[in-house]
């Protein structure tokens, strides 16, 4: 019990950055689900600046490696080696695994923190069977290929559970460094290629790496257990986290506005009529999918996105008083995430060119979404309300 | 409200532009159960305002066949009484899933206004750019404004803006059941729409229950109206031969409301061949005939090739077809629709004497098909919509306890 | 087992969406459903969507299309590794699938 106490009291970053897909969410609500509040977010510009070092852990989740190390750098990169070498947790999950392996002999300059093979990287691949486009990532020589996607099953030798994949590797680890293995495939695992050539891909390879590297350690994983559906997984996420001292200070407190009583049930009922607007807009583009043809724009992921932020507003109209960094920024930032919603739903009705408004609009969205999660965690830590009094209700 | 409703209804004072939530009690729902009968109770309890009550069967948004139905309650200016109308399409389930079953709109507004309810949100629109618009445009307004071509809207054209006693309330593009004159109730309040988008949730409360009990109840209903479609749904409208051939000359397809297995409307296309099926460059092909008794109307007034177009004209202006259907002198096309823009301006209905809206048959069943939630020409037609059996899915869907008499007003 | 779709028999009352959304989540709404309903309501013109792994079937009164899902209208391409944040699951080909056996007119039938 002490030791999940204290587990409670790890500094937790996840980076939100250039490459992080919006997988990240998924450990938010798995977080907030086992009550760990000190939850923090961090992009490429916080780790330059050093942040890293307020962290016991920096969580780099599903995404894109090639952005990530392209957004932090060389020097991000080598103030996240340091970070682990000082003492540090790393968790990877999918791209957050690649970015930290050396699973080939002329790797791409990112963490190569870990001299691991991987079994799913060939230069002749194995043909898929569906989801062509889905199905590889060029890598150097060779490519990275997806055997399988979906729920999988999983193993520590003692227990089997299911966790899903969505690109991460089979590793070829030494029995020291094996957390878990994959195990086998259920009704639902989607075969990319052969189902004997995907078992003997995967099947008992490693789906979870522990790897001391100087001080710290780093967890890898090829599964996202950090996905909400999958509570058997989440649960040994917070196994491995209750083995971690909480020893970092946490990140300098940011000046906040302490919204009480009518001013924050109006701030949050404008953000959520913008959140619910922007909803709307967003449903009204899976039209567009009939309309366009072959060219199918990907709106489901700010649907997401907007869905989770609005039960994330409806249950802060619960709330008396709410820390909030700039809320004048926030609100901003859901008025845009409005107006670039309908800009691209009319340039979509003509047929038109959207990169920049979806980029702007991803943009928009992740900093409303960064601002409100910390807002949450804040209220949930109470560090700023001297008293440690909960007023979270409405009297 | 746990189950089957939102956790709120919503009382709306037009004239300071205030939204106040209350919670749905179950107490309540227990009660007046929903539909007409609970809309009477929440038209009591705000007598002061003149209010409208926009409000939700217990089934509105279920999978109960035909659960398409909601309720305007208000003070009729036809009949000087407190009446019901039906809305259906997919109004009624849009407005219980934007978080409000049942919205009480208070008062009048300084200028003209749309409510625009989305996300347990109402938002006041100012409609001074939609005011003078005919319907269709007005609808096209606000989806376009609001980003979703999925949105309902109730709203009223030049007749309802007029305040004449033949204007009706038009769900989307089409007529409804008002025949009440709500559409000049709309006017006084200077609303022109109730705009809705429901991206909410209901649940139940036994759900395997529900699904098994609801399924078996659907096969029954499918087999009571076995065959009916379109004009094979419709002998209480009356619609006379001559007017079945014309309209079997532009018939496109026959549809459904929210849920409802009884196809009994109907689209006409008379600006393109009508067995076109794709989408082509032309805008309004045509008309649905949601108002197959206000059709009829029309065949008796003009030459049955025209009437669906005087139909068109009708919904664009806002107006109930069967008040005006009896006034048209002219018989020519051009003739009748440039007199239905006069009885925009100026007309006034007949009275009559009605609690329930006259544009279902009377059945058995209507009663409790308006406080259920449940389309009443589907009720009708369908003898296993009875009291009992709703009776019985209310109790296992609410986790409350209903008998039959709760379905009677 | 896969969903037919022989559109013309389709009356867009949407007891698919909802029987599916209720499939998915248990409880009454038409936001999580595998299959759509599309409409250009003043043309009547009007159909089904049927979200699927890799491909999205349209149900469109003049026949019935398939097209592939991956190609995207921007220059980000389709990546590897995305992830199905959906708020809506392509059709899992359930058995006694609910959209079946709502559909008050057969249009949707399931097949081998």
């Amino acid at each position: 019990m002490e030791r999940i106490t204290m587990a409670k009291s790890l500094k937790i970053g996840i980076f939100i950055g250039k490459g992080a897909s919006y997988s990240w969410i998924w450990f938010v609500k798995t977080f907030d689900a086992l009550d760990f509040n000190d939850i923090f977010f961090l992009d490429e510009n916080d780790v330059l600046h050093g942040q890293l070092d307020h962290f016991d852990c920096f969580i780099l989740p599903g995404g894109d490696p090639f952005q990530v190390a392209e957004g932090l750098g060389e020097q991000g990169l080598s103030l996240v080696r340091s970070f682990v070498e000082r003492g540090g947790t790393y968790i990877g999950v999918c791209a957050g695994t690649y970015l930290a392996l050396r699973f080939c002999e002329d790797p791409m300059p990112w963490l190569n923190l870990v001299d691991v093979p991987i079994r799913n990287y060939a230069r002749t691949p194995p043909e898929a069977v569906r989801m062509q486009y889905k199905y590889l990532v060029p890598y150097r020589d060779g490519f990275v290929f997806h055997p399988v996607r979906g729920s999988l099953e999983v193993t520590t030798g003692d227990e089997v559970f299911k966790a899903p994949l969505y690109g991460g590797p089979p590793m070829v680890a030494p029995p020291e460094m094996r957390l878990l293995d994959y195990s086998g495939f259920d009704a639902k695992t989607l075969y990319l290629i052969d189902e004997h050539e995907a078992q003997r891909t995967m099947l008992g390879h490693a789906a979870g790496i522990r790897v001391p590297v100087g001080g710290g350690n780093l967890y890898l994983f090829g599964p996202h257990f950090e996905h909400p559906h999958y509570p058997r997984a989440n649960q040994f996420l917070h196994e491995i986290l209750c083995t971690i001292s909480p020893l970092a200070d946490g990140p300098p407190a940011l000046p906040v506005t302490l919204l009480q009583g009518p001013e924050l049930r109006r701030w949050v009922t404008s953000l959520r009529r913008d959140v619910s607007s922007s909803r709307v807009l967003a449903n009204g583009l899976t039209d567009l999918r009939w309309k366009i043809g072959e060219k199918v724009w990907e709106d489901e992921k700010i649907l997401y996105f907007v869905n989770e932020l609005l039960k994330l507003l409806k249950d802060l109209t619960r709330y008396d008083v709410l820390p909030v960094c700039d809320p004048a920024s926030l609100r901003r930032e859901a008025q845009n995430m409005r107006m670039h919603l309908a800009e691209i739903r009319v340039l979509s009705k003509d047929g038109m060119e959207t990169t920049r408004q979806a980029s702007a609009l991803i943009d928009s969205t992740k900093k409303l979404s960064k601002g409100l999660y910390e807002s949450y965690f804040m209220f949930k830590r109470q560090h700023w309300w001297s008293n440690g009094e909960n007023n979270r209700t409405h009297s | 409200m746990d189950n089957m409703y939102t956790e709120y209804y919503l009382v709306v004072d037009l004239a300071t532009g205030t939204a106040e939530e209350i919670e749905l009690e179950e107490e309540f729902v227990q009660e007046y159960v929903g539909g007409a009968k609970l809309n009477m109770a929440l038209y009591e309890e705000h007598k002061d305002g003149e209010p409208i009550v926009l409000g939700t069967g217990l089934f509105t948004g279920t999978l109960v066949p035909g659960s398409c139905l909601g309720v305007i309650t208000a003070k009729s200016p036809v009949t000087g009484k407190v009446a019901h109308a039906p809305f259906s399409w997919g109004a009624g389930a849009e407005l219980k899933l934007t978080g409000y079953s049942f919205v009480v709109i208070k008062n009048a507004a300084e200028a003209p206004t749309y409510l625009w309810l989305h996300d347990e949100i109402a938002d006041f629109v100012d409609a001074s750019a939609l005011w003078g618009k005919n319907v269709w445009d007005a609808v096209d307004i606000i989806r376009d404004e609001q980003g979703e071509d999925r949105i309902q809207v109730l709203s009223i054209g030049k007749a309802g803006e007029n305040k004449v006693t033949t204007a009706q309330i038009v769900n989307n593009y089409w007529g409804d059941g008002d025949r009440f004159g709500f559409g000049a109730l709309f006017g006084a309040k200077n609303l022109k729409a109730v705009a809705m988008r429901g991206m909410g949730e209901l649940e139940i409360d036994d759900a395997d229950a529900f699904i098994e009990k609801t399924e078996a109840l659907l096969g029954v209903v499918k087999k009571q109206i076995a065959g009916k479609s379109g004009f094979s749904a419709l002998d209480f409208a009356n619609i006379p031969a001559a007017l079945k051939a014309a309209a079997e000359k532009q018939m496109h397809r026959v549809e459904a409301d929210f849920n409802n297995p009884l196809p009994y409307k109907f689209f006409l296309k008379y600006r393109e061949d009508p067995t076109t099926m794709a989408s082509t460059k032309v805008e309004e092909p045509g008309v649905l005939v949601s108002d197959p008794i206000g059709y009829a109307a029309l065949g008796a007034a003009v030459a049955p090739e025209d009437a669906a177009e005087v139909l068109e004209a009708c919904f664009k202006l806002g107006l109930n077809p069967v008040a005006v259907a009896g006034k048209l002198t002219a018989k020519d096309k051009a003739g009748a629709i440039a007199e239905l823009e006069k009885m925009a301006e100026s007309s006034k209905a007949d009275a009559f004497d009605a609690v329930l809206s006259p544009f279902a048959p009377a059945s058995e069943r209507a009663e409790a098909a308006y406080i259920a939630g449940i389309c009443p020409v589907l009720a009708a037609a369908a003898e296993a919509l009875n009291a009992e059996a709703l009776a019985e899915l209310a109790s296992i869907g609410t986790g409350l306890d209903f008998d039959a008499d709760a379905f009677k007003l | 087992m896969a969903i037919q779709i022989e559109p013309l028999k389709c009356i867009n009352c949407g007891a698919c969406e909802l029987g599916c959304s209720f499939y998915r989540d248990e409880v009454f709404t038409t936001m999580s459903a595998s299959i759509m309903m599309y409409r250009e309501e003043k043309r009547n013109y009007f159909g089904l969507m049927l979200k699927k792994e890799e491909e999205m079937v349209l149900g469109r009164p003049e026949g019935v299309e398939v097209q592939k899902d991956g190609e995207s209208s921007g220059e980000e391409e389709a990546n590897a590794s995305a992830k199905p944040i959906l708020m809506r699951e392509p059709c899992d080909e359930c058995k006694n699938a609910m959209c079946v056996r709502f559909c008050p007119t057969g249009c949707l039938t399931e097949v081998d």
